[in-house]
């Protein structure tokens, strides 16, 4: 038999831009060489090691953890140099994690370095590897002395000099300087080659990815390139030919091995400890907490399953000794709360009802039925999952504190790998090879975001297959895809330690101020065992705490997530009519198909509504089963008698993630930890195709049940929809609270809500321009940007009396008390139908708001400038003229023109024109000492009609709330025959219509077989188009590209849901183009 | 009456893109400032702009619009060129050229006093245009009175003509003229129209003193161009004075020194021309003709560009002296390369041991005796492959400064073969002991190059530089070590 080695200088593709395999191809390659062990030894990190170790114990191979070191130059006459460090045993890993940490917090983002006397301080259960090119043992003419004595004296007999080998030209005089030395320092010499892919074929992406590190194409790398492909992990026998000069070299690589003892599984990860109650324990602390917070979550009367459930929670809580991690939740949340920064709890922990006593989550538990299991299982031995969303604007807040709290060492934030996608692949690949930057532009534009490289793209892009530089092209994208190609932050996921954090994974800067992030992805730190705690930044709450603060600060109620009232029969009406925009979660085009055909009536109805518009259910086939037997049209079957507790709330239908566990428990005698790998594995199932090994079982044991094998199929598929984006009950739970609170105060506070969306801007699914739109169509006055009126948000002001009325402007609505609580709302208009127009409101006596657009909605215009010019007016009264304003406000020409093209000057100066003519002179002499009055003649200009008013409002600031672009075109849209929105909604089913409008969005979802879905606007309201792939791929520029579009098509109406089938798209003739509104295209 | 006329030729680098790539002109085409993603769109064909394609978008917004859309740079030199290559044909319509500096495609024509070769100003015109069709340029043509008239009529004419031969009718028909049609800034062009003016006549309307105060000097001067305040003379470009002459001879001739005076007379000639733009000449081309209607074409340089006769003459000799010619020579066409000379003052200074003005001379004439190419240095290159490593350059001026190694101990060489040598199956019996390997695998996204290197001691302790890369049964040398 071939004697076998240990590879022990391997670097994967985690070492970024150098390595060209995965970590687990690496292992499973030594597996199939049938290697004892082999290290994995990024540069500068541990990115690899937790893949690698996840493989390595599936494989059975050992993994060793190390690192090479960058180790920088001791004088600047010297250059840098490395060393191998692998993790003999805990504390060596922890030292390795230290040192790393030290070296890369020093540098920036992407770059290390340690000094000698570093890594000495840090040798304690380290080996060190010491050699390999450049290093100061093989340089000729360097002095290694100085280096040597320190660090012999540090490691001891855990030194080795490593003899790589990789047929280099220079290697024979340098591998007899390395041995001379290692005789003279009494080293012995460890057999090595610095493994940079699994395979050989692997070194042409290897010399890619070197270009890009580098910069450089392949033609000007130069030496910078590897000479030959040497570089791969060896077979034993190959191995052993290498070094057949030495085979004691070799032999000592297992002695290395055997020396490296530390696996990762060793981690143990203990929650920091919150400062507690004298006298109290975490865990007593938490049952007092808990306790004391169910009784004031139900005013003292906490119905007993309710009690029973919390006492099951917390005991297991304490068994899996999780008490921290809950205390440090609520501690988070009370800081909030304390700051008044709007937060609340998701994901799975709304499943847990120590959650919602500690105010972390606020589902009732009473008003839903979830499973705990999801959040928590004493079998699965995993951490639970806390999402906690915070108000977009301040989250940042909470970050800092988070850090503060618990100190740099002992938080840090989770790392988010960014891999090669197809586009990335392409451009990186195509820019090395020397493609030329405009044709890969082409290419990459042509290609999807995720999947494969398709190579119908590249002959659309013109590229040739048969060119050698296109097949390369080709071939090393495909090789590139998934490799990771830097280092970003999670969106929100915190590590926090009650040990230093830097002993279980370095920490490095991120590239945002005051951020560190470590070196692990989400999925490595749940690998390990370690949890993290998700702070995620959500718009709809900042949205929901502005309108709050709007409705108090002007009179109203003082209203809170808390205190709105619950089942508002017309907040439910309104959402049943999709009177939806601007409602977190609904609003999208297909949630406001599918909310006249739900009819949501109740919170769960809403919580259904979430769950069911989304591609699991879709592509599962659940959608239409579900609703016809909501409405009595086919009757609730259930496959088995004992999958009706899991299905009988969606009527025999799964709807839910947790569904899909249950009834993988239920009818397939899943255990909880087998359903919740399930739910992994439905998640990752495109990626790694792991759902395929649950095929057989599900079935067979679902059979085994007596369930018809149909059914146990279709169970698999929906499952395997599930995959593509299964959205869990609990996750809805919390959701539809936020959805209702904003479809509430819509409803009843539609000035204010109104205000508080376009402050919180950008956010949702509809831009500025349709937002007023709406508005206007619910009866809330809206006033244009005015420099006399106007801050930098939008703002309320008192609506307008009767009489000005009369001159044309509509009132907002008055307040009045919310059936019986004491509550103010704004009076209620009559409900209509999808995106009709209301009725003009009735005019009370309690005040009613309009909304003032603000500021900030003037393209371009800084606020800077804004704060100038509201401070200078508040200071010393209105502007009289356009130069009073520029010179009280030092206001730039470009501002001025800003300001008077969005007509915000319309109030002091009435010609736009002449003001804008104006404006540049004004702006100079607004900063001269001393201005001459001049007699410059002021030419005529023709006045802005309707029209062109609200164009160059669009064109200033995306919207107009004088009109509609549409509008001042109808007279000659209705000479050609073409009728307006309501006009459209007014024809019947089956009906041809021609209908022109402006394109405000554009969808194409995944699930939906190549359809494309339109909303086209005018002045009177939407009509959704539906276009087919044959009627997209016939117009495609106009399909994918015109904001100003004719579709001839038939009227189809279900359920009080009118879409227009498009069957041919035209270009309206005889009409000038109105300045389009920004479409949101594809999102 | 003086005639003007502006010839456009619209999207000139366009134009030129898609003469050097005609199979572009099928599908959209643009000009990007650049061969990035992020850079602008300069110009689009008709294809493009059908499918929404603007100038000013990015190139990677307007493959939105054209997924399909070809683009190119054209770089300034090859826009020059083209300039240069439409004056030269436009010469044959007027003697008298202006290339607008700054819209490259506009031309102004000097068209007075062509009476009678053209007796019609539309015969003229269109001859212009067809003669512009025949290299493949798309070009209109406006003829009137005034500069800014013929231009902005060029720019907007539909048909491809207009001949204006009443200045009233001219004015009326520039005022019509959209400012869109003219080569204002984009930005002032919005501002304009926003304001409510489209039209030459509309501009003419708004205050020049306001015009200046507001959108710059820039505009201002249009404004007075338009109104015909500003007037500027055609300003053409001089034709090319020849640096080249011919001598034709009655008889062919062999003799060196037969052919040698009347080169030197004509050399005197060009020399003069030279001097005349303060040009020096760095470069004598030669074209032999000879008597068997076959060429041979020679150049010869020296050591710096120069005015004197009598050292280029006698590198000429050099090089002719060399020439083996196979039939007596009929004509001789002598050219010269000429650059603008810089003062020297050099001379003023006292020379070092080192002459390098004498090693130029001599470089030169050793280039005039054996050749263009036989002067060489070898240049580092940055590769595996030991034969990618230098590459030999002409060499043309030797180092200011000498800077040698000092080495203490001489070490081994290693000497390239000028080509590598198979090794034959009686010298590797030769071979007693081999050094290596190391292995050279590199350019596989090229042809590939894979070799495993080494050496070799023969019995005679010759030690041998050799590789293997499976094309010869023994391998090869590719050098010897000293």
């Amino acid at each position: 038999m071939t004697a076998t080695y240990v590879p022990l200088w391997c670097k994967s593709n985690g070492s970024f831009l150098e390595g060209a395999s995965h970590p687990e191809e690496l292992v499973l390659e030594a597996a199939r060489f049938e290697l004892p062990a082999i290290a994995v030894t990024d540069r500068d990190g541990v990115y690899g090691i937790v893949r690698a170790h996840v493989t390595a114990r599936d494989e059975h191979v050992k993994l060793i953890v190390g690192a090479e070191v960058t180790v920088g130059a001791e004088t600047p006459a010297e250059t840098a140099s490395r060393i191998v460090l692998l993790a003999a045993d805990r504390r060596g890993y922890a030292n390795l994690c230290r040192l790393l940490t030290i070296g890369r917090q020093r540098r920036p983002k992407g770059q290390s370095e340690v000094s000698w006397s570093e890594v000495c301080a840090h040798a304690e259960g380290l080996l060190a590897l010491w050699g390999g090119e450049g290093s100061v043992l093989v340089r000729p003419g360097a002095d290694p002395d100085a280096i040597a004595r320190p660090i012999g004296e540090a490691f001891g007999d855990r030194l080795y000099a490593l003899a790589a080998r990789h047929h280099r030209d220079t290697e024979v005089t340098e591998e007899a300087r390395l041995r001379a030395r290692a005789a003279r320092y009494g080293l012995p010499v460890v057999a090595a080659v610095e493994v940079r892919y699994h395979d050989r074929a692997r070194r042409p992406l290897q010399d890619v990815l070197t270009c890009l590190r580098h910069e450089v194409t392949l033609h000007t790398a130069g030496r910078r390139l590897a000479p030959n492909a040497h570089h791969a992990l060896a077979d034993p026998a190959a191995f052993a030919a290498r070094f057949a000069d030495d085979p004691a070299a070799v032999a000592r690589t297992l002695d290395v091995a055997a020396r490296a003892s530390f696996s990762l599984s060793e981690l143990r990860y203990r929650y920091p400890a919150e400062r507690v109650p004298g006298g109290l324990t975490s865990s007593a602390w938490l049952h007092q907490l808990a306790r004391e917070g169910l009784r004031t979550r139900f005013d003292g009367a906490v119905p007993a399953s309710i009690a029973a459930q919390l006492e099951r929670e917390l005991a297991l809580i304490d068994e899996l000794d999780y008490g921290g991690y809950f205390l440090t939740m609520y501690e988070i949340v009370a800081f909030c709360r304390s700051r008044s920064i709007l937060c609340q709890g998701r994901g799975s922990a709304a499943n847990s009802i120590v959650c919602y006593a500690l105010g972390v989550t606020a589902v009732d538990p009473r008003r839903i039925d979830l499973l705990f299991e999801r959040f928590l299982s004493k079998e699965r031995d995993e951490p639970p999952d806390i999402d906690l969303d915070v108000m977009h604007e301040r989250r940042e807040e909470v970050i800092q504190h988070i850090y503060e709290k618990y100190g740099r060492s002992h938080a840090a934030m989770v790392a988010n790998v960014v891999r090669y996608r197809p586009r990335s692949a392409v451009r990186d690949v195509g820019k090395a090879l020397g493609v030329p930057a405009t044709s890969l532009d082409r290419l990459a534009k042509l290609l999807s975001h995720y999947g494969e490289i398709d190579e119908d793209a590249l002959r659309h892009a013109g590229l040739d297959l048969k060119a050698p530089l296109h097949r390369h092209l080709v071939e090393l994208s495909r090789a590139l895809l998934d490799a990771p190609r830097h280092l970003s932050i999670h969106p929100g996921g915190f590590l926090l330690g009650h040990e230093p954090v830097h002993d279980l994974v370095p920490i490095e800067n991120a590239t945002m101020e005051g951020r560190t992030v470590i070196q692990w992805d989400k999925d490595d730190v749940e690998a390990v065992g370690l949890f993290k705690v998700d702070i995620l930044a959500l718009g709809a709450l900042s949205q929901l705490d502005r309108c709050f603060r709007l409705i108090d600060t002007h009179g109203g109620p003082h209203l809170s997530m808390a205190t709105i009232p619950e089942g508002d029969a017309d907040t439910y009406a309104m959402i049943t009519c999709a009177e939806t925009i601007g409602v977190f979660q609904i609003e999208s085009r297909a949630q406001m198909s599918m909310l006249p055909r739900l009819k949501p009536e109740n919170y769960y109805d809403l919580v259904i509504q979430i769950s069911i518009v989304r591609p699991g259910p879709i592509s599962g086939g659940m959608v239409h089963p579900y609703l016809r037997r909501r409405d009595k049209e086919e009757p609730v079957v259930y496959p088995h008698p004992s999958l009706e507790p899991v299905l009988k709330k969606t009527y025999g239908v799964p709807l839910f993630q947790e569904q899909v566990m249950r009834l993988a428990i239920v009818a397939a005698d899943y255990t909880p930890g087998e359903a919740d790998q399930l739910r992994r594995d439905m998640a990752a199932w495109r990626r790694s195709g792991r759902l395929e090994r649950h095929r057989e079982r599900l079935i067979t044991r679902m059979q085994a049940k007596g369930i018809a094998p149909e059914f146990a199929e279709r169970v698999f598929q929906q499952i395997r929809g599930f995959g593509e984006y299964g959205f869990p009950e609990s996750h809805a739970a919390s959701f539809a609270l936020i959805s209702y609170a904003a479809s509430y105060l819509r409803c009843h506070f539609p000035a204010a809500f109104t205000c508080a969306l376009l402050n919180a801007q950008p956010m949702g699914f509809y831009s500025v321009a349709t937002i007023v739109e709406d508005a206007k169509r619910q009866g809330v006055e809206m006033r244009p940007i005015d420099v006399l009126m106007s801050e930098w948000d939008a703002t309320l002001e008192p609506a307008a009396v009767d009489g000005d009325r009369e001159t044309g402007r509509h009132g907002g609505r008055p307040l009045q008390e919310v059936g019986g609580t004491g509550q103010m709302r704004e009076t209620p208009t009559e409900a209509v139908g999808a995106s009709g127009a209301r009725p003009a409101p009735a005019v009370g006596q309690t005040p009613a708001w309009a909304v003032r657009m603000g500021l900030r909605f003037v393209k371009g215009l800084s606020e800077a400038a804004a704060a100038r010019l509201v401070a200078a007016r508040v200071a010393d009264g209105p502007f009289t003229s356009i130069a009073d304003a520029a010179r009280r406000a030092d206001l730039d020409e470009g501002t001025l023109r800003r300001l008077v093209g969005a007509g915000a000057f319309d109030t002091v100066d009435q010609s736009r024109r002449r003001a804008l003519w104006e404006a540049p002179v004004a702006a100079r002499e607004a900063r001269q000492p001393l201005v001459l009055p001049g007699a410059e003649a002021v030419p005529g200009f023709l006045p802005l009609d309707a029209g062109e008013a609200v164009a160059w409002d669009y064109a200033a600031s995306l919207h107009s709330v004088r009109g509609h672009p549409l509008a001042a075109l109808r007279p000659a849209l209705r000479r050609l025959g073409l009728p307006d929105a309501r006009g459209v909604r007014q024809r019947r089913p089956g009906a041809v219509v021609r209908y022109a409008g402006l394109v405000i969005c554009r969808q194409r979802p995944a699930t939906a077989s190549n359809v494309t879905f339109m909303t086209l606007e005018d002045e009177t309201g939407f009509v959704n188009v539906v276009l087919w792939e044959r009627v997209f791929d016939a117009f495609p520029v106009l399909a994918r590209t015109a904001s100003w579009l004719g579709v001839t098509g038939t009227i189809e109406s279900k359920h009080g849901v009118m879409h227009l089938i498009a069957e041919r798209l035209w270009m309206p003739e005889g009409v000038p183009p109105p300045d389009p509104i920004a479409s949101r295209d594809f999102r | 009456m003086d005639r003007l006329a502006c010839v456009d030729v619209p999207s000139l680098p366009l134009q030129l893109l898609l003469r050097t790539r005609p199979a572009w002109r099928a599908g959209p085409a643009a000009v990007v400032e650049a061969d990035r993603p992020q850079a602008l769109v300069l110009f689009v064909n008709a294809a493009a702009h059908r499918t929404g394609v603007r100038v000013g978008q990015r190139y990677a917004a307007a493959l939105a619009f054209a997924a399909d859309l070809q683009a190119a740079p054209v770089p300034a030199s090859v826009v020059d060129e083209g300039v240069g290559r439409i004056v030269e044909r436009l010469r044959r319509y007027s003697p008298h050229i202006e290339p607008a500096s700054e819209s490259p495609g506009v031309f102004w024509l000097d068209a007075s006093g062509l009476d009678r070769l053209y007796p019609r100003l539309d015969d003229w015109a269109e001859a212009i245009r067809a003669d512009l069709a025949a290299d493949t340029f798309v070009a209109r043509v406006a003829v009137g009175t005034t500069r800014f008239g013929v231009y902005a009529l060029a720019r907007s004419a539909r048909a491809g003509l207009v001949i204006c031969a009443d200045p009233a009718a001219e004015r009326d028909a520039v005022e019509r003229v959209s400012l869109g049609k003219l080569d204002f800034d984009p930005d002032v062009l919005s501002r304009l129209r926003v304001l409510g003016v489209e039209t030459v006549g509309d501009f003419l309307q708004l205050p020049a003193s306001g015009l200046a105060a507001r959108f710059g000097a820039d505009v201002a001067a249009w404004h007075r161009r338009a109104s015909g305040v500003d007037w500027s003379p055609l300003v053409p470009v001089p034709a090319g004075d020849p640096l080249d002459r011919q001598v034709h001879f009655d008889a062919p001739v062999r003799d060196v020194d037969r052919l040698i005076f009347p080169i030197k007379r004509v050399l005197d000639a060009i020399l003069v021309a030279a001097a005349r733009r303060a040009h020096a000449v760095h470069a004598i081309h030669l074209t032999l003709v000879l008597d068997n209607r076959t060429t041979v074409r020679e150049c010869v340089r020296p050591a710096a560009p120069s005015l004197d006769a009598v050292s280029l003459v006698s590198l000429v000799r050099l090089r002719l002296d060399t020439l083996s010619l196979p039939a007596g020579v009929v004509t001789v066409r002598v050219g010269a390369g000429a650059s603008a000379t810089e003062p020297q003052s050099g001379h003023l200074l006292p020379r070092g041991m080192r002459d390098p003005e004498r090693a130029h001379r001599a470089l030169a004439r050793v280039r005039a005796e054996l050749g263009e190419t036989r002067v060489v240095s070898a240049r580092l290159d940055d590769a595996h492959v030991p034969a990618l490593q230098f590459t030999w350059v002409p060499c043309e001026r030797v180092p200011a400064t000498a800077s040698p190694r000092v080495v203490a101990a001489r070490s081994l060489v290693r000497r390239f073969f000028p080509s590598p040598v198979p090794i034959t199956h009686a010298e590797a019996a030769h071979i007693v002991r081999r050094m290596g390997p190391y292995d050279v695998s590199s350019h596989w996204w090229e042809n590939g190059v894979s070799r495993r290197y080494g050496f070799a001691r023969t019995e005679d302790d010759d030690l041998w530089w050799i590789y293997t890369d499976g094309r010869a049964a023994y391998g090869w040398r590719q050098g010897r070590v000293e």
